[in-house]
């Protein structure tokens, strides 16, 4: 068989984990950043009205009377098939108002044959229909912009979003602010346990993997719900200040569902994709680095910060950029302990899949959480070449 | 060193060589067993003293122990006077040459070299002067920007024989520097120790266990033997008078003759066919019965035409073998009780044997020496 650069010897043993790779990750992460730009919903919902619109070019002007009966159609159908709702809420996220708007006018229409324009006076506002053909193109930017914050206004400019909306932006810095400290703390906790891991040998090595291991035999679910019992109002941890009287009864520290809940138990779950690169890289220094910098006159403080930490420093960028990470995209963990303060990103990505179940925005949310995470690792690579031997 | 003809250069001025003295030093690890039994040693300001021992002998011990990694569990070290076994290894001044180099990775050959420096707060632009020094003296300018990973190995070693001189210790420590090298470069290497150590006269405390780097380096040789010195002496008295079995078998190569004692005459042993030889007894006391006499090969002659020697036995050649510059020969006393080594020059002037053939061997009595069977 001829050799092929592209196909090298033995390729069909991949097909496997490239086929399972394909239908479990690439597809739906495919599907993902395509709901985040893609919306045929509201075209969907008015057929009629859609395709009369696009002959309405003045859009300073009210669209031509076809239309007007085009929508007027298209709603009685739609509260027929008792889908009217669903048009009310998807255009009410496009402007706040048209909930009642749309269900008020279609049941007018409906029930008693009124009209469109004398239904309310806001058909007779071109800024409305403006919103509507805005509304029915299926590739739209307005996701992506509403999860930076900004949003397509009913006359087809890009502006800020309504000053009570602007969540997003916040809620992503508030997300990587705590990634950062869970890194950190993490950093700080964990380089001196791995550096003590990485030289114990024997009884004492299996005693500290096996601390270290732990967290991974029980449930995630399980070991939060164990922060619960150890920080809430009534938990160990005040219960024992206030027993030991250095707080009052009524001066309970708020350790949980919040902030600081969200951080602590974060840094508890993901210690160890900290330690155990950082100590697999420090147990293949060998000793006599550091004894050959000793021997040549480097007290313990110096040889550390010139010889061991930036030998080491390829394991803390490794565990680092893990924690990092994982840590943008938590959910269980500040789902549970995080309270009103404690909410990441995915936590919001999970509502608008759940519950307000507007799907293109968290498509958009999780496009930009993605693209955060790529050139987070790209900036990590760029430290230390991930991947380049060292020696 | 072996050549004391070779020229000595003058002494650099501002050389801080010290002696060491070791005073009864123990080591035990576990406090039960030691593994460095008790070592008395004086080692001269200047002077290139060789540990040579077996591995597993307490070389590597003694060492650390030296540059300050271990404690000793009794005894004193002094260093230049001092005694230094309770300092830190960074307040010993001590230069050390480890067998991996251990080069640091993240750092350019310029700033390994400058790391000692730095550590003793040179200003930089004496250290860059002193690390363009090193780099002369170790004939490698032009690769201070490289990695030591783009170095090949005795470049590598080169550079960390320049780190271990360059800030001018009181002592240098070298553990098998050249056993990570191939045998042409370790020659060569050898040939530069010998050179800086010619240059710079540092105090130098080289461990091997490769008798060749030992003979052809060292001012003295010390013989470890189960943490313990069987014996220091130069090469040549080494080689050539051997105080113990041990030390006559474990350098060079030699003969070994099983005899006993004959009369009550010192130099007189008989061989187990009967046969009376001779030889200088070393440490042979009155109560030794059974011993061994030692002979080398190159000592051990094939008797051609009316020539005397003392000692001749009469053997039957086995195998020779041709080694380029000489033919060693194998050969069996006709009792069949003795194997013989003996060597020929490949001068040309001197026929090789062939196999089976009769041959007369005999040595002088004092190219042969006699230890107690211990
Ligand atoms: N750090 C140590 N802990 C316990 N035993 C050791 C240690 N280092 C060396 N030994 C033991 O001491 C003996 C001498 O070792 P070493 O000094 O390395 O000899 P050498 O360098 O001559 O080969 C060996 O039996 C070795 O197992
Ligand atoms: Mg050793």
């Amino acid at each position: 068989m001829r050799r092929s650069v592209l196909f090298p010897p033995g390729w069909r043993l991949l097909l496997p984990l490239l086929a399972f790779t394909a239908a479990v990750f690439i597809m739906p992460i495919g599907v993902i950043l395509w709901k985040s730009i893609h919306d045929p919903e509201v075209a969907a919902l008015l057929p009629a009205t859609t395709a009369s619109l696009e002959s309405w070019s003045d859009e300073t002007m009210l669209p031509p009377s076809a239309s007007f009966d085009a929508l007027a159609s298209d709603m009685r159908n739609l509260v027929e098939v008792a889908r009217i709702g669903e048009l009310a809420l998807r255009l009410n996220r496009e402007q706040p108002g048209f909930r009642q708007l749309v269900e008020r006018s279609a049941a007018k229409i409906h029930d008693e044959g009124t009209p469109l324009v004398e239904t309310d006076r806001r058909w007779s506002d071109p800024a409305s229909w403006r919103l509507i053909k805005r509304a029915s193109e299926p590739y739209t930017p307005r996701y992506l912009l509403n999860a930076v914050d900004m949003r397509v206004t009913p006359d087809g400019t890009i502006g800020r979003q309504d000053e009570q909306r602007q969540i997003y932006l916040r809620l992503f810095a508030r997300t990587i602010l705590v990634a950062a400290i869970v890194t950190g703390l993490c950093a700080l906790i964990g380089y001196p346990f791995a550096y003590a891991l990485s030289v114990s040998e024997g009884m004492l090595r299996s005693a500290l993997y096996f601390v270290v291991m732990l967290p991974f035999w029980t449930s995630l679910l399980v070991r939060t719900t164990a922060w619960i019992v150890i920080l809430q109002r009534q938990g160990v941890v005040n219960e024992l200040l206030v027993s030991a009287g250095l707080i009052a009864d009524n001066e309970r520290f708020a350790l949980i569902y919040n902030f600081f809940g969200t951080v602590i138990a974060m840094v508890y779950v993901l210690l160890p994709f900290f330690i155990l690169p950082l100590q697999a890289v420090m147990r293949g220094i060998p000793g006599q680095y550091v004894r050959a910098a000793e021997s040549l006159g480097g007290n313990p403080a110096r040889v550390f910060r010139r010889i061991y930490l930036p030998m080491t420093m390829p394991g803390i960028v490794a565990g680092g950029a893990l924690v990092f990470i994982l840590s943008l995209g938590y959910y269980v963990t500040p789902a549970l302990v995080g309270g009103r303060t404690g909410q990441l990103i995915s936590n919001q990505i999970a509502f608008h899949i759940q519950s307000s179940l507007n799907w293109g925005l968290a498509a958009a949310l999780g496009t930009l959480l993605l693209m955060l995470v790529i050139l987070i690792s790209m900036v990590f690579s760029r430290v230390v070449p991930i991947g380049r031997p060292q020696r | 060193m072996l050549t004391v003809t070779m020229k000595e250069q003058e002494r650099p001025a501002r050389s801080s060589a010290q002696s060491v003295v070791l005073r009864n030093v123990v080591k035990s690890y576990d406090g039960m067993t030691a593994v460095v039994k008790g070592i008395d040693l004086n080692v001269q300001a200047g002077e290139f003293l060789t540990i040579l021992g077996p591995s597993g002998s307490g070389k590597t011990s003694l060492l650390m122990m030296l540059a300050g990694f271990e404690q000793p569990t009794s005894g004193e070290i002094l260093l230049g006077g001092n005694d230094v076994s309770r300092l830190p290894p960074y307040k010993r001044n001590i230069g050390m040459v480890f067998q991996q180099y251990a080069l640091f990775p993240h750092l350019t050959v310029a700033q390994n070299l400058a790391f000692p420096l730095e550590m003793r707060g040179w200003a930089r632009d004496e250290i860059a002067g002193r690390v363009a020094w090193a780099m002369n003296l170790v004939r490698l300018k032009g690769l201070e920007e490289r990695r030591p990973a783009q170095l090949s190995g005795g470049q590598q070693q080169r550079i960390a024989v320049a780190r271990a001189l360059i800030f001018d210790p009181e002592l240098v420590l070298m553990d098998e520097p050249l056993g990570a090298l191939d045998k042409q470069l370790r020659e060569q290497m050898q040939e530069e120790f010998a050179r800086i150590h010619r240059e710079l006269k540092p105090t130098i405390i080289y461990v091997t266990h490769d008798q060749g780097e030992a003979i052809s380096l060292s001012d003295r040789v010390a013989v470890f033997d189960g943490g313990r010195i069987s014996q220091i002496a130069p090469p040549k008295d080494l080689y050539e008078k051997p105080e113990s079995a041990f030390v006559a078998t474990f350098i060079g190569e030699t003969n070994r003759i099983p005899v006993r004692r004959a009369s009550a005459s010192l130099d007189t042993f008989q061989m187990a066919d009967g046969r009376l030889v001779s030889a200088v007894a070393v440490g042979m006391g009155s109560s030794d019965d059974r011993g061994y006499l030692m002979v080398r090969p190159e000592r051990l002659r094939r008797i051609a035409g009316r020539e005397y020697l003392p000692n001749v036995l009469e053997a039957i050649v086995l195998e020779a073998t041709y080694h380029g510059d000489n033919v060693r020969v194998r050969a069996g006393t006709i009792t069949g009780d003795t194997e013989l080594l003996y060597r020929i020059s490949n001068d040309g002037n001197q026929p090789v044997p062939h196999v089976g053939e009769q041959v007369l061997l005999g040595w002088r009595t004092e190219d042969a020496r006699a230890f107690p069977a211990s």
